[in-house]
């Protein structure tokens, strides 16, 4: 379903006088319908980058990612106009950043529903679907209500995945999903990706934790300095 | 040209209808193009005339280059024949064109008026000619003249309404007296002078032609005959005309025509008398027939 | 490229607009290269030079740029309130955007801003007659679209307030009362007075201390999730645009710099300008 092909990313920092910084280069793997691919490396080696390509927060300077919609369009992910992007993300590409980006003056189950008004679900439908996400995830219903500013950093990473799982996208992907999280609230996240992973929703994760990429990655990506190797698990 | 100035009693060394045959046939070509474009202000050379500006010099200058020997002239000031403006401007236009005058707004063919519509219908052939001091409907709600001009060319007649909304909701209606604006052939929006809002309704498909002259702004415009003229309303309040029910003229005793409000001088007594004179004298003419007819029988 | 079955709302292609006669040299001389918008052999200013972008349905767009960037004439131009100097727009609601809009006349571009556009200025006093109730300035909207029953004139206003979370006892007040932010409120619940599918906001919170700033952009995300409306954006503060949009141009010197997902643009700026601006960012 996704094809990436020697994708590269490097940043010219213009400010600096044109210093250039690569973080990825020369990356190619694919993705199955329905796969867990989980990428795993050290810090600071573009992980995240890679999963910001595929989003298309980063402009990646080189290579295609060709992905297979929907519909059965074959879309290049690195090179469609923004509009493409825009739609497949309202209607089926997810993802789930390391920190919650917070939306001020706005209260965590309005953060979570406002993900399905892009597809036509009805208010009291959105409302239903969130609360059951907050209670498997263990928020209490006082937080219901609350603007996330106020959350701790495990609410609020709970709060981010719910978000980005509740409108079930074809693809999602997860940066770090289960860092800081405490081992019960783990272990329901894991449940839920692997519940997700069921109803055939491809991902493809960025883990730092060896154990539980074992659990949820069907295929691991290595990404070392300059090769990178695809194991299976 | 010589017959003609020989037919001016008197003061024969003005030109008949005193401005030059020129500039009468300038305000001529304005007319036309006033009545080839229903409500739409034509701007003119207003002439100097023997009185001020402000006094009727638009309605004037119209008169004097429409009229010919053979006309018979109404003048009337706020439907008067006998005040002192309708005399003087009536007085001017014999000594200068020699022609014949009535009260009898059936008889004209061309009324010169100052703030009414005559009672009695006006039919085809006859010419009411309006003074008007200003002809800008939208001056109310936008003092500059190029934005005026603009919003009649491009039909944005929305401040306007606005003003009516505004008015209903602060009066509860539409606090326009007089020069109440108009839809003219569902195009522009025109004052038509300050006559009441009584006097609305008659220039709707009116037979006869209506010329508007405003000297001093110098504009003149136009209402051919059966043409619509709607006066703008909300579809939910609808325009109002002056009630006079339960009240009758005091020296007629109609009771269906426009009615001015008048202190007895001595008694302070408030009673009412019809605006248009020359129409008040007929019915009294009439009740006194009437009177006389029973007298006989008797 | 992909074929999209979605149109857009709105396309402007090679938009210019120039004070002053031009010359041979302005357009090679000027830019952000120059850091100039202004020519050095005519003096002529080119406010905005060969500006192209597509609006699609339920896209915000946001525009940014420093002072003198160009991004309010550029708004100004789609608005009609300022005459393009050359340049195609094309509105989808408007004869199937067929017609470049800038070239029909005027009583028809009266048309589109009353029926197919709302815009909200920084300055109230050119959005709001300030000597007219609340009431009367979105009446004014609805009698352009030529709506002349009373009764729901009074209702469709009220409904606006409320939306616009405006105390109805402002309703007949004027605008001149009013605080700097409840007159944009204003101004909002007149834009929107005809349902129009494309809503311009220039710089609306600039201006408004903080707490009513956030108040009104909360408004404004909330109407455009409630109406799904087509909006553009303009604003000098990346964080009103990160908030609210999803696709962003920078302009710099009248020129488009980059465009881009507004995600992007705040992550990964291409353009050297657009790094300064993110960077500059408190």
């Amino acid at each position: 379903m996704l094809k990436v092909e020697n994708l590269s990313k490097e940043f010219t920092m213009h400010i600096r006088g044109g210093k250039k910084i690569v973080t990825l280069s020369d990356i190619s793997f694919q993705v199955r319908k329905g796969e867990f691919l989980g990428i795993t490396g050290p810090s600071g080696i573009g992980k995240s980058s890679l999963l910001k390509c595929i989003y298309r927060t980063y402009l990646p300077s080189g290579g295609n990612i060709w992905y297979l919609s929907g519909e059965g369009e074959m879309v290049n992910l690195a090179t469609v106009d923004d509009h493409k992007i825009l739609e497949l993300r309202r209607s089926e590409i997810g993802y789930v950043a390391q920190f919650l980006h917070v939306i001020p003056r706005v209260s965590a189950l309005e953060v979570v529903s406002s993900a399905l008004i892009t597809q036509g679900v009805e208010p009291k439908a959105r409302e239903e679907r969130a609360k059951e996400l907050f209670r498997r995830l263990g928020i209490p219903a006082s937080l219901w209500e609350m603007y996330p500013s106020s959350f701790s950093g495990g609410e609020k990473q709970r709060l981010n995945i719910i978000r980005g799982l509740i409108s079930k996208p074809r693809l999602l992907l997860l940066d770090e999903p289960t860092a800081s999280l405490d081992p019960v609230s783990k272990r329901e996240v894991i449940s839920l990706i692997q519940e997700l992973k069921k109803e055939g929703t491809t991902m493809i994760g960025v883990f730092h934790d060896y154990e539980t990429l074992m659990k949820l990655a069907d295929t691991q990506l290595d990404i070392n300095l300059k090769k990178c190797k695809e194991v299976c698990v | 040209m010589n017959n003609l100035l020989a037919k001016t009693k008197g003061t024969f060394q003005y030109n008949f209808a005193f401005i030059d045959e020129g500039s009468k046939r300038e305000i001529r070509r304005k007319i036309l193009k006033a009545i080839a474009i229903p409500g739409h202000q034509v701007p003119f050379a207003s002439r100097e005339l023997p009185i001020a500006r402000g006094w009727g010099t638009g309605g004037l200058q119209i008169t004097m280059s429409i009229i010919g020997p053979d006309d018979v002239l109404k003048v009337i000031d706020q439907g008067c024949d006998g005040s002192v403006n309708a005399v003087s401007l009536r007085n001017l236009l014999v000594k200068t064109t020699g022609v014949r005058t009535t009260f009898d707004s059936r008889e004209a063919t061309i009324i010169q008026t100052r703030h009414r519509i005559p009672e009695i219908p006006l039919k085809e052939g006859q010419i009411l000619v309006y003074q008007v001091p200003l002809p800008e409907p939208l001056r109310r709600v936008e003092p500059r003249e190029t934005e005026t001009r603009r919003m009649h060319g491009e039909s944005e007649y929305s401040p306007l309404w606005v003003s009516l909304y505004e008015d209903i909701v602060k009066w509860q209606a539409v606090s326009i007296g007089a020069s109440y604006p108009c839809r003219v052939n569902e195009h522009y929006i025109m004052a038509p002078s300050p006559i009441p809002k009584y006097d609305i309704n008659k220039l709707n498909m009116a037979e006869n032609l209506n010329l508007f002259g405003a000297g001093r702004e110098k504009r003149i415009y136009a209402v051919p005959p059966y043409t619509k003229v709607e006066p703008l309303q909300f579809s939910d309040k609808p325009f109002t005309i002056e009630d006079f029910s339960g009240l009758s003229c005091r020296r007629c005793g109609a009771r269906n025509t426009f009615l001015d409000e008048i202190y007895d001088e001595e008694t302070g007594e408030k009673y009412y008398v019809c605006s248009d004179t020359g129409n008040c004298d007929l019915l009294r003419q009439k009740n006194q027939e009437e009177l006389r007819d029973e007298h006989d029988c008797a | 490229m992909i074929a999209h079955k979605r149109e857009p709302v709105l396309s402007v292609r090679g938009l210019s607009k120039m004070y002053g006669k031009g010359c041979p040299s302005c357009q090679t001389l000027t830019g952000p290269e120059f850091n100039n918008n202004v020519c050095p052999v005519c003096s002529s200013i080119l406010a905005l030079h060969d500006i192209s972008f597509d609006l699609y349905e339920g896209e915000i767009l946001g525009i940014v740029g420093e002072s003198g960037s160009g991004k309010s004439s550029l708004v100004q131009c789609l608005y009609f309130d300022q005459d393009a100097t050359s340049g195609e727009v094309y509105l989808a609601h408007y004869n199937e955007g067929k017609d470049n809009v800038l070239n029909i006349p005027a009583s028809k571009k009266r048309y589109l801003r009353n029926h197919l556009m709302g815009m909200v200025y920084q300055n109230p006093v050119l959005g709001l007659k300030l000597n007219i109730s609340s009431g009367g300035n979105i009446a004014e909207k609805l009698l352009a679209a030529d709506l002349y029953i009373y009764e729901e004139i009074r209702e469709r206003g009220k409904k606006l307030l409320e939306k616009t979370e405006i105390p109805m006892y402002y309703m007949d007040e004027i605008p001149k009362k009013l605080s700097g932010g409840m007159q944009q409120r204003v101004q909002i619940a007149k834009a929107l007075a005809n349902n129009p599918p494309l809503l311009l906001l220039d710089e609306v919170t600039t201006g408004l201390d903080v707490s009513v700033q956030a108040r009104v952009l909360d408004l404004i995300k909330a109407l455009q999730q409630e109406l799904q409306i087509s909006m553009i954006v303009v604003s000098h503060d990346l964080g009103v645009i990160r908030l609210l949009t999803n696709r962003t141009l920078v302009l710099k010197n009248g020129r488009l710099v980059e465009v881009g997902l507004t995600d992007q643009i705040m992550e990964d700026p291409q353009h050297a300008y657009s790094q300064l601006l993110v960077h500059s960012m408190l």
